[in-house]
């Protein structure tokens, strides 16, 4: 029992870990595991949860019967290392294997963490830094925040580049040598290159109307957010992803550094 | 010759060249480069129209208060990105603040004349729905320097 135990709760914690590491680009594995591969372990990581839920049940039933029926005193084992049954005398060496234990789970512990925060450290699979150029960050970020690269396909930015003097009711042209160089840099930056949660969901998936906001995930998690919050002043309207989302510029898009404004909507 | 080599000679000379270069930078160089973008929109308009003589202020701001709306639907007026007052901070479309048109609350603008026709070329197209003239332009200018 004890066993199935302990593997169903490692099979939840690495399969976490790599959810973790392939869709939140976070953690010890995010340098290694694809966004692919973190859908695939989300899965394994829901039936390990009821495996571990059916597993703690069992146990604690296995805990009455012991406690309740034999009246085996499992509980102050736990803690003492010693089991007093008629089998055993109550002097019977067992102090030696909780410290020995103790250690043993310690050491593995601070290992396990040092490992763990050293390849915390590496730079995610599937996401790096995009330079963005000057222009890119004045001419389209006067207007609005300056999304990354990744969040429209190499198709629906040429596009969307095409047509900026009818940009969603305004002009929005640029002269040739603007709209070049920012061209280079979407060509070179699309939703395809990269493999984040915000790129494989949002990015990558084209819109009629180009607009990241039409995409079913981003209504999928914004049906929640009343339009008070995207009137509020600190975020303009539901186009300024940086408004909310403090890491936008970057095209991460980490859960954690989500912050709605707080105050009175304009 | 000798003259040039002594000590306090070159002293003098470091001193005339520094002097000069700290008056030189002390000059408002961006006034002056917002008078010379005036003056390229003034010869403009006198090409077109002989009998222009100066921009006007009063013109500009009739420009700027006006609703055309003979361009596209979602911009009717300066106004209504740019509020009623030229002191006002506007608001684009998509949320993102825009500092006042008025030079007293925005000091820079309008020196960079590449900005300065990015923005007509875009503004006019979206306000009136074509191009604005040079006379537009100056007038447009000389009201918010004023202002």
């Amino acid at each position: 029992m004890i066993v199935i135990l302990l593997l169903v709760l490692i099979s939840l914690v690495v399969t976490g870990l790599v959810v973790l590491g392939g869709q939140e680009n976070l953690g010890p594995l995010a340098s290694v595991t694809t966004f692919k591969t973190g859908e695939v372990a989300g899965e394994i990581h829901k039936i390990a949860a009821w495996g571990l839920v059916s597993a703690i049940a069992i146990h604690l039933l296995g805990v009455f019967v012991e406690t309740r029926i034999f009246r085996h005193p499992v509980l102050t084992a736990m803690i003492t290392g010693k089991k007093v049954t008629a089998e055993l005398p109550s002097d019977a060496p067992g102090g030696t294997h909780t410290v020995r234990g103790g250690v043993l789970f310690l050491t593995l512990g601070v290992v396990l963490l040092g490992v763990g925060m050293k390849l915390a450290d590496k730079p995610p699979s599937g996401w790096r830094v995009a330079q963005v150029p000057v222009a890119y960050e004045s001419e389209c970020g006067d207007c609005h925040h300056a999304y990354h690269p990744s969040l429209r396909t190499k198709q629906a930015w040429r596009v969307l580049m095409n047509g900026l003097p009818d940009h969603y009711g305004e002009d929005a042209s640029l002269d040739a040598e603007t709209a070049k160089s920012i061209n280079v840099y979407l060509n070179g930056n699309p939703a395809e290159t990269f493999d984040t949660e915000a790129a494989q969901w949002v990015g990558r998936i084209d819109t009629a109307s180009l607009r990241i906001t039409d995409t079913p995930f981003w209504k999928m998690r914004h049906q929640d957010i009343g339009p008070s919050v995207f009137r509020q002043k600190a975020v303009g309207s539901k186009v300024n992803c940086n408004g909310c989302h403090k890491d936008a510029a970057s095209g991460r898009f980490d859960d954690a550094k989500i912050h709605l404004p707080s105050g009175d909507p304009k | 010759m000798s003259l040039f080599r002594t000590v306090s000679a070159r002293r003098l000379i470091i001193f005339a060249l520094a002097s000069g270069w700290v008056v030189l930078s002390m000059s408002p160089a961006s006034a002056s480069q917002l008078q010379k973008n005036i003056a390229g929109y003034a010869s403009e308009a006198k090409a077109r129209d002989k009998t222009f003589e100066a921009f006007s202020a009063d013109r500009g701001r009739i420009l700027f208060s006006s609703r055309p709306a003979t361009g596209k639907p979602d911009t009717p007026s300066c106004t209504s990105c740019h509020t009623s007052s030229p002191t006002g901070v506007g608001q684009t479309r998509a949320g993102k603040e825009i500092a006042p048109l008025a030079l007293s609350k925005t000091p820079d603008r309008y020196t960079n004349i590449k900005k300065v026709e990015k923005w007509f070329r875009r503004n006019c197209n979206s306000v009136l729905g074509r191009v604005c003239t040079a006379l537009e332009k100056g007038d447009f200018l000389t009201f918010m320097i004023a202002q």
